[in-house]
This record gives structure tokens, sequence and C-alpha cells, in this order.
């Protein structure tokens, strides 16, 4: 019972909170920390259910956004455009996920660093098609919706808040059923899952097509928001961060993505300032969380709710 | 006893210059209780191996109920019946005693992921089934009590019952086990070579692998001697130790000999 | 003709470049199962260590040279021990995750000391031309080829030869089996760190004078060293040197003959085609996972 009610609460403070807070700015990050918890739930398919860790995931972060920002800018209705994202990534997820699923955890990690490596070169060098470095811009906005126009920043928000809703449910369903127990015995153990019956490369394959897929959607909805598009968003970097971002959140963890996302977004705002310190910061932070908090955020909560029951 | 439910014909591998599984032919009866013998590093787990699809013959067939599964591939020989456990117990670490037995329904448990999202009367039906049916075999072979706890975390003699409890959940007529006796006492083993006559009982095929000959001469209706790769010698317990091939293959190693006797 | 020894001459200097940072990525990935990401960084600070030596403290580059290494081998030490050694019953991610970081911080603490832009590293042989045959060879181009070959034979020779060259492999091959035969592995695995660690110092400072020293030279370095420990098996040190100056020499001949922009898409597809076709590399030997 009261966890409904805490989650109400919740649902209506994110749904309240453009009204009570008229800040632009603020709303701004929002949206951006919003794109970030997209990115973190995708690599959480593949690299926390499945336990494959993938170093290339702007790769489809960026296929997504420039295959919504060409064909946005070719006159494909936006949300065409943005829906489109997801199969081109997926694809791509396919392609590069049949050959390289087989590979053990390093050479997987590897082989991802390398194909995240190509994506950027290709984006940064194939001018006729991408623009290069001078990127793409003159993006539309979505075409309006429901009474959205999205002529403000707060309709973004609201467009995020469905898609991670939409996102974390997704992830809950897979988590609970059999696809997410035979990801779950393949990250631990492949041998066993496939003594179990277990199809471990279909399995794989289905984790990182979809992982690829929903890093593509962010995409479009970076593309739609941003307007602007250049080959420096989505670089090896990139990649990290997300990476970054799911493991101080809690590898593994849907509640973890979130957080994680939230977290290292809300800092990068905040040390702003700080610019300079901030990947260090970053840096520091992995170490530490992964010798000392292995569970990362979501870990630091559980244990602070079980401390509490225990009062 | 009946039908043959395995066979095998010349079955070999050979790892780079090492045979080592030589020409092994042997069939075992549907409902008997099979050991296989022989010194260490013979190629028994070898056999296993090759039986369940973990590694690909360099020559001759296996046969199950007749079909042919040489080339089959791990995931694809489970459905038909067939499951095993593991020398070194390989259960999921940080999973309960529960969910690793949950895991063996996966491919008896049929539906779409799209019933899963949303929910189907289907998919609530079908999932409710499997767990009923875990925990039916839980309470049925007394791990009741252990249901939550962590399965890594638990004795040495009760994570082998889980294993075993765990390839029943696939439903499995033929279950191979890998040296299910060792490291137990001689108590767990009384107590093992009960349950593997009970599963017996209930129309289950056991393939084993042993080198506790006390459970080998108890429960095995017939067993299989290996050599270096070889099948050495094959019938009754009575038979195969007085053929003095056998004994030369356990006398002539200088390394470990089999218990009990 | 001329062109094609030129370009020869260059594939050698990258290829001897690659060389030296894969082989100690090679032990470690070897030894521990675990990908080091911030080995280029070693490479990095060495090349920023001896700019400081030579820039700062009036060093010559020659001498700079070995003092590099020694700091970075301790350096490298120092590393294991905070980042690596308390993660070593953690999963391979972890460790993955830690060398990252490692990376991380190196890259932004040296950037935030010396800036991000690319410095100049003076040498007296960059100027230098020798002539031969009919070719003008640089000097340090040349100066480069030489002591890679120099570091290269040696550490062959240590790894070939010596007790300790044995151990290392020994413990490359298969630690458990190498510390039940009485190997001290913990003192292994740190002055393959050490040794590691120096040779990547070493690649950055000879290189440094050619490419010029900048905080960011160390990621690429990372991920072609990768390539080329793959390409020569992992813990293979033979395979290691054949592999790097494969990798140098097709890198060259392609950026010449065809693209230069698209000259790292080579590493990488390299890189793919190897762990798609020959995932134990040119030279490795596939093992079975025990069951």
């Amino acid at each position: 019972m009261k966890k409904y009610l805490l989650l109400f609460l919740l649902a209506l403070l994110l749904l309240g909170f453009p009204l009570l807070v008229d800040n632009d700015y603020f709303i701004h990050i929002l949206v951006m920390c919003g794109i970030n918890i997209m990115l973190v739930l995708s690599l959480n398919l593949i690299s926390g259910f499945a336990g494959q860790v993938s170093m290339g995931h702007a790769a489809f972060f960026g296929i997504g956004a420039y295959t919504t920002g060409l064909l946005a800018l070719q006159d494909v209705p936006m949300w065409v455009a943005m829906f489109l994202s997801a199969p081109a990534a997926a694809i791509f997820g396919f392609l590069i996920g049949y050959p390289v699923l087989r590979l053990k955890g390093h050479f997987f990690a590897i082989a991802t660093l390398g194909f995240g490596e190509i994506t950027h070169l290709i984006l940064n060098n194939w001018m006729e098609v991408t623009n290069g470095p001078m990127g793409l811009s003159g993006i539309p906005r979505p075409e309006a919706i429901l009474g959205f126009d999205f002529s403000s920043k707060s309709h973004y928000y609201y467009m995020m808040l469905l898609f991670i809703v939409l996102l974390v449910y997704f992830s809950l369903r897979m988590k609970n059923s059999k696809t997410g127990r035979a990801l779950m015995a393949i990250r631990t153990d492949e041998i066993t899952a496939r003594s179990m019956g277990i199809n471990v490369t279909y399995y794989k394959n289905l984790a990182f097509i979809w992982s690829a897929a929903i890093a593509g959607f962010a995409g479009a909805a970076y593309a739609s928001f941003i307007q602007f598009l250049s080959p420096e968003t989505f670089t090896t970097s990139t990649s990290i961060n997300i990476l970054t971002m799911l493991l101080i959140g809690g590898i593994g963890s849907i509640t973890g993505s979130v957080l994680g996302g939230l977290f290292i977004t809300a800092m990068s705002e905040y040390l702003r300032a700080f610019a300079e310190y901030q990947m260090l910061v970053y840096g520091l932070l992995m170490i530490l969380v992964v010798i000392f908090a292995p569970k990362g955020l979501n870990g630091l909560v559980e244990k602070g709710i079980a401390l509490l029951k225990r009062r | 006893m009946g039908q043959t439910i395995l066979e095998t014909k010349n079955l070999t591998i050979r790892f780079g210059g090492v045979v080592a599984v030589d020409n092994v032919s042997i069939s075992i009866q549907e409902g008997q209780i099979f050991g296989l013998i022989g010194p260490n590093g013979a190629g028994k787990t070898t056999m296993f191996n090759l039986l369940t699809g973990i590694y690909k013959p360099t020559q001759g067939q296996i046969f199950f109920r007749g079909k042919d599964i040489t080339n089959l591939q791990t995931h694809e020989i489970t459905p038909l019946g067939i499951s095993r456990t593991f020398q070194n117990i390989r259960l999921l670490k940080g999973h309960t005693v529960f969910e690793n037995i949950l895991l063996a329904t996966h491919h008896h448990l049929n539906y779409s992921f799209l019933s899963a999202f949303f929910k189907t009367p289907a998919y609530r039906r079908k999932e409710q089934e499997a767990r009923q049916f875990v925990d039916d075999l839980i309470e049925k072979y007394g791990l009741k009590d252990y249901r939550d706890d962590i399965a890594s975390d638990l004795p040495q003699g009760l994570q082998r019952k889980i294993e075993i409890v765990r390839a029943l959940a696939t439903k499995a007529d033929l279950i191979y086990l890998d040296e299910p006796a060792a490291g137990l006492n001689p108590v767990e083993t009384d107590e093992l070579m009960d349950l593997i006559r009970r599963l017996r009982s209930e129309g289950k095929t056991i393939f084993l692998i042993e080198h506790d000959m006390k459970l080998v001469k108890g429960i095995c209706d017939e067993i299989a001697v290996l050599n270096f790769g070889q099948l050495v010698d094959q019938g009754s317990y009575e038979k195969v130790t007085s053929n003095p091939k056998v004994i030369q293959a356990y006398l002539g190693r200088r390394h470990e000999h089999a218990q009990g006797e | 003709m001329i062109e094609f020894l030129q370009q020869t001459i260059n594939g050698l200097v990258m290829g001897s470049n690659y060389v030296l940072t894969a082989l100690g990525l090679t032990l470690i990935f070897g030894m521990l199962d675990m990908l080091n990401f911030a080995h280029g960084e070693l490479l990095m600070v060495g090349a920023f260590v001896a700019l400081a030596l030579v820039t700062g403290l009036g060093f010559s580059y020659v001498v700079a040279i070995p003092v590099a290494m020694a700091v970075v081998a301790i350096f490298g030490v120092i590393i294991q021990r905070l980042a690596f050694h308390p993660l070593r019953n953690a999963d391979r991610v972890s460790l993955l995750v830690s060398s990252l970081g490692v990376s991380i911080i190196l890259q932004n603490l040296v950037r935030l000391v010396w800036g991000p832009d690319p410095r100049n590293m003076p040498s007296p042989f960059s100027d230098v031309q020798i002539q031969l045959g009919g070719m003008a060879l640089n000097g340090q181009r040349l100066f480069v080829v030489l002591v890679s070959a120099v570091f290269i034979a040696i550490l062959y020779y240590v790894i070939q030869r010596t007790k300790v060259g044995i151990a290392m492999r020994a413990c490359a091959f298969d630690m458990k089996t190498a510390r039940l035969m009485g190997i001290r592995a913990n003192k292994i695995i740190l002055m393959t760190f050490a040794i590691g660690a120096a040779l990547a110092a070493a690649a950055g400072t000879l290189l440094a004078p050619i490419f010029s020293v900048y905080p960011t030279m160390g990621a690429m370095a990372t991920t072609k060293a990768f390539v080329v420990v793959l390409l020569g098996g992992i813990g293979n040190v033979g395979g290691a040197i054949v592999g790097g100056l494969i990798l140098g020499l097709v890198e060259t001949y392609a950026a010449g003959y065809w693209s230069s922009e698209y000259k790292d898409v080579i590493a990488f597809v390299i890189m793919i085609l190897v762990l798609l076709f020959k995932p134990a590399g040119l030279f490795g030997k596939n093992v079975q996972e025990k069951v």
C-alpha cells in the first residue's frame, strides 16, 4: 500500500514539475537527462541483463539520430523519421551483433569499441551525406500531437517522461519473464544456460538488437530536441559516459539505470563551473564504485532500505 | 527395461594430437542406471560433453531414442529430454534455489515476449504453472526449507541435490550425472543412492560417472569402463571388476585409484 | 620503388611502436585475463615525463628516454596496486572498468597540468637526414626503429632465456599452475606491469618528436595495441612482435596508396576480421573451456 502511495506521489511530482518550475534552462537539463536515461536503459539490456559489456553504444545513438535528421531534412514527417531511427539502429545492431556476440567478454568489448570508432569516423568523414564536422542543422520539431506543439521545452519533457515510463515498463517485463531469466543466466554462466535449453546466440542477439533500437530512438529524441547534429556528440567518450552512468547507477538494475542517468547528468550540470575537472571526477568515481560499491547507487539504496527496515 | 534410449557408435574426438575419446560404442536401455568408470583423465567427462553437444565429435554418431543427435547443439539437445549435472557444480551464483530450478523450465515454458509484455492471461497462467511446478519439485525432494536461500551458499551435498532437481525440472527422461558423489560423506552418499533409485522408479534413465565404487556397485545396473579414451569393458559390476584389463587400467596408473570396494 | 621503400620504413616505425606498446599489454592480458584500457595512457605519461625532463630540466633527449621509462615503470606498479590489485578476485568487467577509470583520470590530469594542445618534443635526430641508396632517411625515424629493435630484442631474450622470463610466460599461460609450481606470481605480476609500462613509455618517448605530445595520444595507442595483441595471440610475445609490424606496415601502405583519412579504420577492420576468423590470433591455439 505504501509503495503505491509513494509511486502516486512521484507520478504527481513528475507530471506537475514543469508547471511548478518555470525555468527553461532547468527543463532543458531534465530533457537531456531523459535522453541519457533512455541510453542507459538501453545499454542495461545488453550489458546489464545479458552481461556483455558494450563500449560502442554511442554508435547506435548516432545512427538513430542521423537517420532521423537526414530523413527529416528530406521532408519526411518528423514522427515517421523518429520512428524509423529504431529499426535503422536495430539493423546495425543485428549486422554487428551477429558476428561479434560470439566473442567472449573482453573481445566483445573491444569489438564494440572498434565499431563505435568506425561509426564516428564515418559520420565525421562522409561529407556528402552527413556533412562531416559541420553537422546537420535545421532539423524540424516533431509535428503537433494532442495539443503539444513542441514550441516549449516542457512539451519535450512530457515526451521524454512517456518514453522513459514505457522503457522502464519494457525493461521490467523483460526482466520478469523467461527472456530476462535467460539473459541473466547467460550473464552468469553460458554453459549452464545452454544446458537449460537456452539458445544463447539468439538471446544475446535479441538483447543487443533491442538495445540498439532503443539507443537509436534516444538519438531520434535528441535530434528532435537539439535540432542540430554533430559527429562530436557520438564519440567513444559518449559511449564511455553511458557505461559510467550504468555502472554508477548499478549495472543490471533498472532503478539503477535511472539513478545513474540522473546522478551523472545532474553532476555534470553542477560541475559545469568546474567542467575541466568533470571527467576527472568521473574517472575517480568509476574506480571507487567498482571497488567499494559494485552494485552502484541502486545497491546503496537497497542497503539503506534494508537498514531502515531493521529499525 | 525396454528400448535403447541412448546409443553411441564409434564416438571419437581428437584434440590436436590427443585422442580423448576413442571409438566408443555403448548403448543404454530405458530405465537403467548406467555407470561410467575409469581412471582420471580417461575421457569420461569428455564423453558427457560430447553427448550434450558441448564438443563436436571428430567421428562417430550419437542416437537418442533412435534419432541422430550427433550434430545438435546443447540447447537443442535439452528439449529432447536430456539433461546433466556438472563435475564442478554449476549453480548460478547469486540466485536462490527456487530461481535456479525455475531456470530449467525455460524450454518447456512457451510464451512470446509480446504476451509477457502485455501480461496476457495466457502468460500469467503459464508462469504460474511453471512456478507451481518448481515448488512441487522442491517440496517433493525435500528442499522446501532452502527455497529462498542463495544456492551457492549452501553445503556441497545440498548443492548437488539441487543440481539434480534442476536437471529433473527440465522434464528430462535421461539424466547425466557427473561424479555426483564427489565430496560427499558416506551418509550423504547413501542419501544420493536413494535419490537416484527413486528417480529410476519414476521412469528416469540415469547415466553417471563415478569414482565411488560403493555407489557404483550399489546402484548401477550396468557399467562401462573407459581408459585412455577407449572402452575397455562393459557389463555388470562383477563381470567388469574381475576383468584383468580393467584391474590393470586402475593399478597400472600411478595416481589415484578407485575408492571404496 | 623509392616511394615503396619510404613507406616501408614508415611502416616499420609505426610497427615497432605498436610492438613496444603491445608487449606489456599482451603479457598482462595473458596473466590476469585483464584488458588494461589505461595502457595507452602510460605511453602518454611517458612522453610527457620525457617532455618535462627535456624542456623543463634540460635533460638531453637520449637520457630522458630511460629516465622516463623508469618513472613510468614505478608509476605502473603504483596503479596496479591501487586500482587493480583490490579487484583481483572480481569479475573481468570490474577490472576493465577500473582501468577505464584510470585512463580517464590520467588523460584529464595531464590535460589539466599541461593543457590540451600538442607540444613539440625536441630531439637531436629530428633534423638529421641520412642518405641511403638514393633515399633520404629521417634520423629520428631511424633512431626509433633501431632503439625499438634493441628493446624488443632484449625483452625477447629475457622472455625466452631467463628464469624470470620463463616464469612470466608460465604465468601468462596458466597462472594457477604457475603458482602451484612455486612461482611467486604476485612478484611476477608487478614486474610485468613495470616492464610493460616502461616499454609503453619508451614507445611514447620515441614517437614524440615525430608526432608531438598531447593528452589524448594514448587512446588510439591502446586500441591499436589491442589489435596487435589479438593478431599475435594473447600472451604471445613473438606473436605481438610480428603482429605489430604487420599492423604498422599494412596501415602505412593503406594510408599511402589509398586514403589517409580512413587509416585508423584499417586497424579496426583487421581487428574485426581477426575476431571473426582467427580469435586466437594468427599464432594462437584455440583452447577449449574446461567443463
